[in-house]
């Protein structure tokens, strides 16, 4: 059975193109290759 | 591929020329990421666009630089109605490798079409309003809304979501049904849309089941005994029938007081409560008019009473044209030598009222002419006509009347004298000789009384 309150919160609103400048930005562009390379700069360190 | 170190490109085994970093993990995670590309493609091929998207996810999670994986979420987010999520990877995906033109081109097309892009755009902020009028409890708002923007970006996959979610909230299943058959055609992977589809499923056989049960209740409830004996079966007929008839009208008449008559009640009262608190409002009205109308009365009076107040100074007993008019009759007195007449009308006179400079200029003239002694003299002399006519009463009211008028005129006290003894009442006379000698001892009349006393 489906809970009508609970499933109309997992909706959010759509971004807009006028907002698109903070999505980019919010954007997380951290990969694999950054925390292997975060981990051997520590164990450099 | 780039060194993650240096940036290099140059490398020797697993070692790189540049910088000499060790790059053999580094491979296997683009190798994984790759891996995690392909069987995105392979899902997105059969239209499996949420499980694409996640594979993607991961590959750019693996490596971000897998401008192919970045390209290809996209083109997925692209296609499912989501243009700035689509526009985001590909501006991020030209910007990371520039040398690739997958995504300048991607936008292009995106942009090219001004139209549909106004409309993808226009379409996302009516989700929105949907969305919020949802969550505020006005449903049939976002139903109506999402209604009109399914129709129109039928691959907008968020609000085919919400209005299938709102249809089986309102327990519209098949139309929930149909919006999720739609969505699940653009998107066949899409968990949201499958766990609707199931809900709606469940519900249509739940009521499929509930229409087939009372179909065969029915249709068990006639056919019974009815083809054994026909008689009997049309008496029974006949019975079923009338004690239907009786339930459908007992129930009609139970339903009627129970809902419909206290809803005409509720009604009645209500438009009885409106006509009520309109005549009241009209008895409001009334009586601030009859307020408004009782201080304008109020304020007329006060005006009716200053006026009586302005015709008084004109017209009362000393008003300004009774003081004009006594001082016409005086100076018409004066001109017929009427003396008496003269003497009421200016004593008569308010002059303090007046402030006409003519008014006043001829009543000082009569006033000094009357209070002088100059009227005095005019008595004076007719008081002597009247002694020199033997007329001695008569010339008494003059000499009388001139010592009024000028209380040091001695001659005529001496003259009322005369008179009374010429009328031979010595004692009548006596009083104003003795007057003479007491009070005007000086005058040339107190040796004359003294004789005559």
């Amino acid at each position: 059975m489906i809970n009508f309150e609970e499933e109309l919160k997992k909706f959010q609103p759509s971004p807009e193109v006028e907002d698109i400048e903070d999505e980019i930005n919010g954007l997380s562009l951290n990969d694999m290759s950054d925390i292997m390379g975060e981990l051997l700069k520590e164990k450099d360190d | 591929m780039e060194c993650y170190r240096c940036g290099g490109r140059m490398f020797s085994g697993n070692r790189c020329l540049g910088c000499g970093a060790d790059i053999t993990v580094y491979r296997r995670i683009i190798r994984a990421s790759n891996s995690c590309y392909n069987s995105a493609l392979e899902k997105a091929k059969v239209r499996d666009l949420t499980g694409a998207a996640a594979m993607l996810r991961k590959s750019l999670q693996l490596y971000k630089k897998n401008t192919q994986a970045r390209n290809l979420l996209g083109l997925i987010c692209y296609e499912r109605g989501e243009l700035t999520t689509a526009l985001t990877h590909w501006i991020i995906s030209s910007e990371l490798d520039r040398r690739d033109r997958t995504a300048n081109d991607l936008i292009n097309e995106a942009f090219g079409d001004k139209g549909e892009f106004e409309r993808m755009n226009t379409a996302t902020k009516k989700y929105n309003l949907a969305l919020k009028n949802a969550k505020n409890g006005n449903e049939d708002f976002a139903i109506v809304a999402l209604r009109r923007i399914v129709s129109q970006n039928p691959n907008m996959l968020r609000a085919a979501e919400l209005l299938a979610l709102l249809y089986l909230h309102k327990g519209e299943h098949s139309k929930a049904f149909r919006v999720l058959k739609s969505a699940l055609a653009v998107d066949r992977g899409s968990t949201t849309c499958q766990r609707y589809m199931a809900e709606a499923r469940r519900a249509l056989k739940h009521k499929r089941r509930i229409a087939r049960r009372k179909e065969e209740a029915e249709n068990q409830g006639l056919s019974r005994d009815g083809f054994q004996d026909s008689e009997l079966a049309e008496g029974m007929a006949a019975r079923i029938a009338m004690m239907g008839l009786l339930a459908g009208v007992v129930i009609s008449m139970l339903g009627y007081f129970a809902l419909i008559r206290p809803a005409q009640l509720a009604s009645l009262n209500r438009e009885w409560g409106e006509k009520l608190i309109m005549q009241d409002e009209r008895v409001s009205d009334r009586i601030m008019e009859a307020d408004a109308l009782e201080n304008e009365i109020k304020g007329l009076q006060d005006e009716l009473d200053e006026v009586r107040k302005d015709l008084d100074r004109y017209t009362g007993d000393e008003g300004i044209i009774t003081n004009y008019e006594k001082l016409l009759l005086a100076a018409n007195a004066y001109i017929n030598s009427d003396w008496p007449g003269l003497i009421e009308d200016i004593n008569g006179i308010d002059a303090s009222a007046m402030d006409s400079e003519v008014f006043n200029s001829m009543y000082s003239r009569l006033d000094s002419y009357v209070h002088s002694g100059e009227l005095s003299s005019r008595y004076y002399e007719s008081g002597m006509n009247k002694f020199a006519a033997a007329q001695y009463s008569a010339a008494i009211k003059d000499f009388e009347t001139s010592f009024e008028m000028n209380e040091s005129n001695v001659a005529a006290l001496f003259r009322i004298g005369l008179c009374y003894e010429a009328l031979s009442n010595d004692n009548a006379a006596r009083p104003y000789f003795e007057k003479i000698v007491n009070e005007f001892p000086d005058s040339e009349f107190a040796a004359l009384a003294r004789i005559r006393l």
